[in-house]
C-alpha cells in the first residue's frame, strides 16, 4: 500500500463512525491534516504512514472525540447494570419441570436475552430521562440504615406465626378463613410429608424468625447479628419450601397438592430473593465511623 | 553468595517496577493538567488563523506540545462550541481548514485567562507552603 491509501483508509474508518452531517466534512480536514503530518514526519513509506496513524489512535476513538457520541449505557450506571444482570439471570425460574412454575428450558434461554435487553431499553431510557430533566434526579438522602420501620417489624413478626400455625395446621385455619366452602380433609398432608424431617424444619424457623422481629420492634433497632441470623433462617425457609415444592406429595388430594405446590414454590422463591437482597445490602453496607461527641452537625 | 545475589536483584526489580509505575503516574497526572488548560492555549495562539498542523507546531514550539489525536478534534469542538470560526483555503499543499477565535471566542479568552491569572497566584502561594 502506498502512505497515501494508508492515510485514506484510516480517515474513512474514522469518519465511518461519525454521524452523517460531519464525515465528509471530517474526512476531508482530517486527511489534510494527516497529509501534512506525514510530510514533516520526512517518511516515506507504508510502515511510516502506519506509525502516523496508529499514533493518532483507534478510529472509533477519534471519531468519539469529534462529537459527543449516544451513550445507551451511562458509564456511570455500568455497575447498576452488570449487578442486575447478573442477579436478574440467578433469579430467573428453573427449567424443573417437577414444580409447577417451571418453564422450557428452550424458553428459560430467551428469558435470559430479554431480560438483558429489558434493561438495556431501561437503562437507555434511564440515561435519556436524566440528560433531558437533570434536575428531578438530584441526591436525595436515604433514610438512616438504624432508623427500622417498627410497625413493619411487628406486622413480620405476626405474619410468621400465622405462616407457621397456616404451615402445621392448613386444614382448620383454611376452612376458618373461607367459611367451611373448602372441605378440610382435603388439606391433609401425605404421610411422608408428615416425616419429621420434611414437616418440621420449616415449622421451627418460623416463630424463631418471628422472636427476631419481635425483638427488633421492641428494641427499634437491628442488632446486626441478629439481622444475620435472620436473613440466614429466611433464606432457609424459603429453601425448605422449594425442597418441597420439588420433591414428593404434600397434600393427598392431588388439586390440593397441585395448588400447595405453586404456594411453596412462590412463598419460597420470595424468602429466598429478599433474603438475599437484604443479604447483599448487609454486606456492602457503607460502614462509618461514629462521630465524635458534640461534633455531629 | 547466589541466594544474596537473588536477592539484591529481585530488590532492584522491585525498585525498577516501582519507579516505573510512579513515572507513569506522574505521566498520566501532567497529562491531566495539561489536559485543563488545553482550551485555554489554543485560544491564546488563534487570534491570527492557523491551520491544524501549524497551530500544533506553534503550541509545540512554545513548550505546550498536544498529541495531534487530542488537537485537531478538539478545534472542532470548539468550533461548534462557537468559540472559533474557520475557512477552508487551498495555498502551498492540500486544502486546508483555518481556524481563528471570534468575537464570543475572544470574550472567552479573556475570561479564562483573568480565571488563570488569578488561578496560578493561588496555587504559587499554595506551593510555597507546600515546600
Amino acid at each position: 500500500m502506498t502512505p497515501q491509501e494508508v492515510i485514506d483508509s484510516y480517515v474513512k474508518a474514522v469518519a465511518a463512525q461519525l454521524p452523517m452531517r460531519l464525515r465528509n466534512d471530517v474526512a476531508r480536514e482530517l486527511r489534510g491534516q494527516l497529509v501534512d503530518e506525514f510530510a514533516a514526519g520526512g517518511g516515506h513509506d507504508e510502515a511510516a504512514a502506519l506509525a502516523l496513524v496508529r499514533r493518532f489512535g483507534r478510529p472509533a476513538e477519534v471519531a468519539a472525540r469529534y462529537h459527543t457520541p449516544f451513550t445507551i449505557i451511562d458509564p456511570a450506571d455500568t455497575r447498576s447494570f452488570v449487578l442486575a444482570a447478573i442477579g436478574g439471570a440467578l433469579l430467573m425460574p428453573q427449567a424443573d419441570a417437577r414444580l409447577p412454575l417451571s418453564i422450557a428450558p428452550a424458553t428459560q434461554s430467551l428469558l435470559y436475552f430479554a431480560w438483558i435487553g429489558a434493561l438495556v431499553l431501561f437503562f437507555a431510557a434511564r440515561s435519556w430521562a436524566i440528560r433531558r430533566w437533570p434536575e428531578r434526579f438530584v441526591f436525595t438522602p436515604s433514610i438512616p440504615a438504624k432508623t427500622i420501620n417498627v410497625p413493619a417489624e411487628w406486622a413480620a413478626a405476626l405474619a410468621f406465626v400465622l405462616l407457621g400455625i397456616v404451615y402445621l395446621m392448613p386444614g382448620p385455619v383454611v376452612t376458618l378463613f373461607t367459611g367451611g366452602r373448602i372441605d378440610p380433609h382435603r388439606l391433609v398432608y401425605t404421610d411422608s410429608f408428615t416425616q419429621p424431617l420434611r414437616l418440621w424444619g420449616f415449622a421451627v424457623i418460623m416463630p424463631i424468625l418471628a422472636a427476631l422481629h419481635l425483638y427488633a420492634a421492641v428494641t427499634r433497632r437491628w442488632n446486626q447479628r441478629a439481622h444475620v441470623f435472620a436473613l440466614l433462617f429466611l433464606i432457609s425457609a424459603g429453601t425448605q419450601l422449594g425442597w418441597h415444592a420439588r420433591y414428593g406429595e404434600i397434600f393427598v388430594d392431588p388439586q390440593m397438592d397441585t395448588v400447595a405446590r405453586t404456594v411453596f414454590e412462590l412463598v419460597g422463591g420470595f424468602f429466598i430473593l429478599v433474603g438475599l437482597v437484604q443479604a447483599y445490602r448487609e454486606w456492602t453496607r457503607v460502614k462509618l465511623p461514629e462521630m465524635a461527641a458534640g461534633y455531629s452537625v | 553468595m547466589t541466594t544474596v545475589y537473588r536477592y539484591v536483584y529481585s530488590y532492584t526489580q522491585q525498585e525498577r517496577i516501582l519507579q516505573k509505575a510512579h513515572s507513569e503516574l506522574a505521566q498520566k497526572l501532567e497529562q491531566e493538567l495539561r489536559r485543563g488548560v488545553l482550551t485555554l492555549a489554543v485560544l491564546s495562539q488563534l487570534k491570527t488563523p492557523q491551520y491544524g498542523y501549524s497551530l500544533r507546531q506553534n503550541l509545540d514550539a512554545r513548550g505546550m506540545p498536544i498529541e495531534e489525536g487530542t488537537l485537531y478534534p478538539l478545534l472542532r469542538r470548539m468550533e461548534e462550541q462557537g468559540l472559533l470560526k474557520s475557512e477552508w483555503k487551498i495555498e502551498d499543499g492540500p486544502p486546508r481548514r483555518y481556524y481563528a477565535r471570534n468575537a464570543a471566542g475572544d470574550r472567552v479568552y479573556k475570561e479564562l485567562a483573568s480565571i488563570w491569572n488569578a488561578l496560578a497566584g493561588t496555587l504559587e502561594k499554595l506551593m510555597e507552603g507546600g515546600r
